[in-house]
């Protein structure tokens, strides 16, 4: 009896050791395979001319930039809205509404920026007026090269 | 697996869950005698099981079509990494190389236990149809072998596959057309990929499933043979089927796959440079198991081609699937089927033999352990004439003429001469001005174009294959940005030496 108690818990670690290692061998290959590659370094892209920027009057524009979405070398539009901050810095607004990712709208009488979705209202610098987005319009690192204004891919 | 039997005292036994695993497990006996041998169909099983899971998660990584097959397997090697107890594990690379040799095991296991089935007469009454159901399971695993052999779209999987649908073309009257049918084409190309990787995931699981299922259930129905009883003697019951055999079917089990997973975690998978249809005189091999064949296809031409590609193949089959009904005697034991065991051994000394010849002779073309810098000195030359993706070989013509160029004068072959190559190459580092987008030692400037350190790159390639990089690098690597050889006016013995440095330097 001792016997078979021994080989039976044998039997039970060893199929718990295969079972066990395989799970942890697809957990690791999930959680490697659910990033992509950080395959391009940090990389900066002219948006627009300094002299561009108006107070109160963020403009519309895009850029575009490559990236590796795992194997697959993707290039990428991203639309934005430049403006500058009351120090006269720029800003570099998404223009994926934080709520549930429509586009927003730069509307001139009432400087705000509307989501036609679902009505949500940002003001001129970005915070919510109102409406369900759950926080301000997120802003693009950027910065000035010389006379250009400069944005980071992401 | 298990053997007949009813639960104890012949009453049905609980219904439900319970019952059904006291009938199929825990009140089973195996005969007397049954050892470790009786282990190798689970262990087979088992390991069936692991490449299953293996496969299924390769698949979310893999893009069966030429533009990106390759370019996901590379993903896979170099990228998909993560750490294990604080330390880096490149899991995609270790699960490649899982599914790479678990296949080899496959066929191994699947071997040893079809020899096992006929050394102890296991086909015999009133198994036959077991016997008839594993034969065609070891058809299907070929058939995984061969359609999965191509899914890496490098230059070996292309052409070794290329081959080996020549090989269905030579069949005389269908072959062509069945060709076709396996290449979706003409030739081998975009169509035959999507096949091979369908039937790879698709139509060959759902042949093996059902397939072994039944050969599940016949060994459940019918119990482990008796060791060496006649086929009508009574069987006389051992050990109980749990814990006693299954600890034995999980050993073995345990041991294949930590044999796999050992070679998986030094070697991964073998992954040459991307597949081109151009590339003349590479010179494919498949895979070893297909080794005897492709041996025996050498021996013949002509209209006796019929002989490797239909007679052969088909009468060995054939021979296996009738196995039951042309041996009938009532021996099992081996020492008593002298005749059967006769043509047995034959029959694997001819396979082995093929196979070891085809092995050796693989091996003469390539040279056999050279350390990676000194094959360079037998690329450096290539000829003008040569496409852009000569193989990256040592051998042959190539070989005898390469030359003093990238040896630095002589003593190519020699460590010396390797050392002076390899040293060559770290100094033309500056005359090329590859610090100007790369980092050497950690100095330079990688303002523009994330290029990598050029000491300690990863990927584990060899001088073979950085000389063939830096002829294109575009070419091996869609995904970069680098000036070739020709826009850096760079000769062929300085570019081999250039690959000598980056291998040597490179990570291990
Ligand atoms: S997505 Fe903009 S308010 Fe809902």
């Amino acid at each position: 009896m001792i016997r078979r108690g021994f080989l039976a818990t044998t039997a039970a670690l060893l199929g718990a050791a295969i079972a066990g290692g395989f799970g942890l061998l697809a957990t690791l290959f999930a959680k490697a395979t659910s990033r992509w590659p950080a395959r391009h370094a940090t990389r900066w892209t002219a948006l627009c001319k300094l002299s561009d920027l108006r107070d109160d009057a963020p403009f519309e524009t895009s850029f575009t930039f490559e990236r590796f979405e795992g194997w697959y070398r993707e290039k990428v539009a991203r639309q934005v809205y430049v403006t500058r901050d009351a120090q006269g810095a720029p800003v570099v607004f998404s223009r994926t509404c934080t709520h549930l990712g429509c586009p927003v709208k730069w509307k001139a009488q009432s400087k705000t920026f509307r989501c036609a979705c679902h009505g949500g209202v940002f003001d001129a610098s970005g915070s919510v007026v109102e409406g369900p987005p759950p926080r301000a319009l997120d802003r693009l690192p950027c910065r000035i090269a010389g006379e250009l204004i400069e944005v980071e891919e992401a | 697996m298990s053997a007949s039997s009813t639960a104890p005292g012949g009453a049905p036994g609980p219904g439900g869950l319970r019952g059904l695993l006291s009938a199929w497990v825990f009140d089973k006996q195996v005969p007397a005698g049954v050892g470790f041998l009786r282990a190798l169909g689970t262990a087979l099983g088992v390991v069936l099981v692991a490449q299953a899971l293996t496969g299924m998660l390769l698949a979310l990584c893999y893009v069966p079509s030429p533009d990106h097959a390759y370019d996901s397997i590379r993903y896979l090697d170099e990228e998909v990494r993560t750490t294990l107890l604080g330390r880096e594990f490149a899991v995609g690379r270790f699960l490649r190389g899982f599914h790479h040799w678990g296949a080899s095991a496959v066929i191994v296991l699947a071997g040893l236990h079809l020899l096992r089935v006929f050394a102890t007469g296991a086909y015999k009454r009133p198994r036959a149809l077991l016997w008839v159901v594993g034969v065609a399971i070891l058809g299907v695993l070929l058939g995984f072998g061969f359609t999965g052999y191509l899914l890496p779209w490098d230059m070996k999987a292309f052409f070794a596959t290329d081959v080996g649908v020549n090989i269905v073309a030579q069949v005389p009257r269908v072959g062509p057309a069945l060709a076709d049918l396996l290449r979706g084409g003409p030739e081998l190309g975009a169509p035959t990929l999507t096949r091979m990787f369908a039937l790879h995931v698709l139509f060959l699981p759902a042949l093996l499933l059902p397939l072994a299922g039944l050969h599940l259930l016949l060994v459940h129905q019918l119990g482990i043979t008796p060791p060496g009883a006649r086929v009508d003697e009574p069987e006389v019951k051992g050990a109980p089927f749990f814990p006693d055999h299954v600890v034995r079917e999980l050993l073995v089990a345990t041991l294949a796959l930590a044999a796999i997973a050992l070679v998986a975690w030094r070697l991964g998978a073998p992954l040459e440079a991307p597949a081109n249809r151009d590339a003349h005189g590479y010179e494919p091999r498949p895979e070893w198991y297909f080794l005897g064949l492709f041996q025996l296809l050498k021996l013949f031409e002509g209209q006796s081609i019929v002989i490797p590609t239909v007679i052969v193949p088909g009468g060995v089959a054939t021979l296996l699937l009738l196995l039951p009904w042309l041996d009938r005697g009532k021996e099992r034991s081996p020492a008593k089927r002298p005749f059967a065991m006769t043509i047995g051994m034959a029959l694997l000394a001819a396979v082995v033999g093929l196979t070891a010849w085809g092995w050796r002779e693989s091996q003469v073309e390539e040279p056999s352990k050279p350390p990676p810098y000194v094959r360079v000195g037998d690329l450096s030359y290539v000829p003008p004439s040569s496409p852009p993706f000569a193989p990256p070989r040592a051998e042959g013509a190539a070989g005898a003429t390469s030359g003093g160029d990238a040896a630095g004068g002589g003593a190519e072959g020699s460590a010396d001469g390797a050392a002076a190559v390899v040293a060559k190459g770290e100094a033309l580092v500056a005359s090329y001005e590859c610090t100007a987008c790369h980092l050497l030692h950690g100095a330079g400037d990688t303002s523009g174009a994330g290029a990598p350190e050029l000491t300690g790159m990863k990927g584990g390639h060899d001088a073979a294959w950085f000389a063939l990089f830096l002829l294109d690098p575009v070419k091996v690597r869609p995904d970069i940005e680098m000036p070739s050889a020709a826009d850096l006016e760079m000769n062929d013995g300085d570019r081999a030496a250039l690959a000598a440095w980056l291998a040597q330097v490179s990570a291990r």
